[in-house]
């Protein structure tokens, strides 16, 4: 019984925990179960073992490298409380004392442009306090380039695209049901109603159907030559993420990332920590068609060709094979019932989409839209809410 | 009951349905922990299958509710049988009692039990259930709430009777392609597996097992033909229920091997898109296949 082997009951709880520092969620419930499980199988069997723990601790296909990897470092020669564990553990409680300190991920040094916006945010925090901001009359800011903002404005413009995708999320979110009106009979209120005259029934409840919610799909380019604009469409996706419950989030360069999970639940520094070592290819090159080819591939169930909105946030400059992102703008084209791209470049009047990804895309696009500043965004959303 | 992770595999081999042993140890923790399963995979690598071999193995009764977007309480949970409740109260009216019959409408007498509350409600112990709740990530993100209750305290919550719990809890299992995230929440409350692409020997042995009659030459074709397959980047990738469709299509045309014309004639039985077709003709993988001397 589990009782006689302590050892193993300490150990596994302390496992529990260095999966929870890996951001493998595992609740009290699941550690009870995993050790109810341990008196089920024979503890002589290292792959029973294995998937018993696994089982019970991982909920998704990701946390399986994570927990996998951490398996063979925590319970590797055989000896729960050898030296490799012990090693762990040790390293595990200095982890959780300077948990603060740790958050410098590993990949940081790899992501200059992340690892630039959390410091500007912290540089700008102190800033704040020293200089008074000067009057700035909100429209002019709202015109302004993203890429123009003094250190001080940029909070503010922060700020605003996070209550903007609130509110936007909000709006979509709402559901009607006319009540009396609709053109189903609504049996189960008719018959309460009934009771009060005894059970006849007097007036006829009505029913309607309660629209189907629009579903939306956002991916965000973050190529090197976005670095400048995608921070700001990544929290207007964040925003967007945590208020609207039918949306999804893809980032993507020269390879796609589904972020939904990462943005979920999470301020935005956390989120950009977590970014950095999970989004493959950061500040690359760009690859489009590629990317909506493995969309197409892994995610086809989310589009709905009545009810989803694709949205792309990117300049266009590709340097993958035309031909491809031709024939997946096509399929796109077939599967979504409104196709948006937001290109930061169109703000200059000069633009002209000429680049080959550009426009190539450009016959399939239901809107064509600028994207480099607060005003043009606030337009991107009133886009959006026409149904 | 199963006493082993053993004995699972062996039942599960004995239904003709070849697993690892890791399949194996969590039907066995789910039926010890009595913990619902989510299954997830790709299309067509038998998740909705264990729970069809688990109720033949277990000798129960499988109740399915297949997910869609739209599903609702009313066609997954309970309905209230309104002509019922109505003949009551005219009923209650001849009789001259009309307040007290209408005050019992709202009874579990009045109740149409949906799938969900079917598996809570079996009473004897004689009649356990396998409840299979398909393709969950069809349904809607609000249907995934209903099942919170569930799946954790196996009881259903009417407003107007109160709660109801199960007497035997049934053995769960969850599938989902993955097209999008289950909530936490749900997965939190499941015991949790992948099932991959199976590997050479195990799609052989699955084919021998499933097609008895099948040429050992064409089974050991079409496998290592599907292996190939698998690893070109196709829109969907043909999964086992596509190796069975085609080895019991060659047998009805009478195949004993593979060849260019036999894999162009049938390859609608693996590939379902128009694209797909297109780039295997492009890539002429038919040249690949190993000549039936070759075999073996």
């Amino acid at each position: 019984m589990i009782n006689q082997d302590s050892d193993l009951l300490k150990n596994v709880i302390l496992f529990s925990q260095a999966l929870r520092r890996r951001k493998v969620g595992v609740t009290i419930d699941n550690m009870l179960d995993a050790l109810r499980g341990i008196s089920l199988i024979h503890l002589q069997k290292k792959g029973d073992f294995y998937h018993l723990l696994s089982s019970n601790f991982v909920s998704c296909k990701e946390e399986m490298d994570t927990f996998d990897e951490l398996f063979e470092q925590f319970w590797s020669l055989g000896d729960p409380s050898g030296p490799a564990t012990k090693k762990i553990i040790t390293e595990e409680i200095n982890a959780s004392e300077d948990k603060e300190e740790d958050s410098s991920f590993e990949s940081k040094k790899d992501q200059p442009f992340i690892k630039a916006w959390s410091d500007e945010r912290e540089a700008n925090e102190l800033e704040g306090r020293k200089n008074m901001p000067f009057y700035s009359p909100d429209e002019i800011l709202q015109q302004k380039d993203f890429t123009h903002f003094r250190a001080e404005e940029l909070e503010k413009v922060k700020d605003w695209v996070s209550i903007l995708s609130r509110k936007i999320a909000t709006y979509l979110s709402r559901r009607w049901k006319r009540g009396g009106k609709g053109d189903r009979l609504d049996f189960r209120r008719s018959i309460r109603q009934s009771i009060k005259y005894g059970g006849e029934i007097m007036e006829l409840k009505m029913r309607d159907r309660k629209p189907k919610p629009l579903r939306l799909i956002l991916a965000c380019d973050v190529s090197g030559s976005m670095d400048n604009y995608s921070q700001f469409f990544l929290r207007f996706m964040h925003g967007l993420q945590n208020h609207y419950p039918h949306c999804e989030t893809f980032a993507f360069s020269t390879r796609l990332s589904h972020i939904t999970t990462l943005l979920k639940r999470r301020t935005f520094d956390e989120t950009l920590h977590l970014l950095s070592g999970k989004v493959l290819d950061w500040s690359g090159g760009t690859n489009i068609g590629a990317a909506l080819h493995h969309l197409h591939q892994r995610h086809s169930g989310l589009f709905h060709p009545n009810r989803s909105l694709f949205l792309i946030y990117s300049d266009g400059w590709d340097r993958g094979d035309t031909t491809l992102l031709d024939s997946e703008m096509k399929n796109l084209r077939r599967q979504v019932k409104r196709l948006i791209w937001l290109n930061p470049l169109l703000g200059n009047q000069n633009y002209q989409p000429l680049c080959k990804g550009m426009s190539t895309a450009l016959p399939y696009l239901d809107h064509f839209l600028p994207c480099h500043n607060f005003s043009s965004l606030k337009k991107v959303c009133h886009v959006i809410m026409r149904k | 009951m199963f006493n082993s992770i053993e004995e699972v595999q062996k039942a599960m081999e004995e239904e003709k349905y070849i697993c690892e042993r890791s399949l194996a140890t969590v039907v066995f923790l789910a039926l010890k922990l009595e913990k619902p399963l989510l299954l997830e995979g790709e299309a067509g690598v038998g998740k909705t299958e264990v729970a069809k071999v688990m109720t033949q193995a277990l000798g129960r009764r499988l109740i399915r509710l297949q997910c869609y977007e739209g599903l609702d309480v009313n066609s997954a949970l309970y309905e209230w049988n309104y002509p019922k409740q109505l003949l009551r109260i005219k009923m209650g009216e001849a009789s001259q009692q009309p307040l007290e019959s209408v005050e019992n409408i709202f009874s579990t007498e009045f109740l149409i039990q949906r799938p969900l509350m079917e598996a809570i409600q079996c009473e004897s112990a004689d009649q356990h259930i396998v409840l299979l709740i398909d393709e969950v990530d069809r349904s809607d993100e609000e249907f995934e709430a209903f099942l919170l209750e569930i799946l954790s305290d196996f009881q259903i919550t009417i407003p107007e009777i109160g709660t109801l719990s199960a007497k035997h809890r049934p053995l769960v299992i969850i599938t989902s392609n993955r097209t999008r995230e289950i909530h936490d929440a749900l997965k939190r409350r499941c015991l949790y597996h992948w099932i991959d692409f199976p590997p050479f020997e195990k799609e052989y042995r699955i084919v021998t097992t499933k097609v008895p009659t099948i040429h050992e030459t064409l089974a050991y074709q079409i496998c290592s033909f599907m292996q190939t397959v698998r690893e070109k980047d196709f829109y969907k990738k043909p999964g086992i229920a596509e190796t069975l469709d085609w080895a019991n299509a060659l047998i009805q045309l009478h195949r004993d091997h593979l060849d260019r014309v036999t894999v162009e004639e049938t390859l609608g039985c693996i590939l379902k898109h128009f694209e797909d077709m297109k780039k295997m003709k492009e890539t002429d993988l038919v040249s690949c296949l190993s000549a039936p001397g070759e075999a073996r």
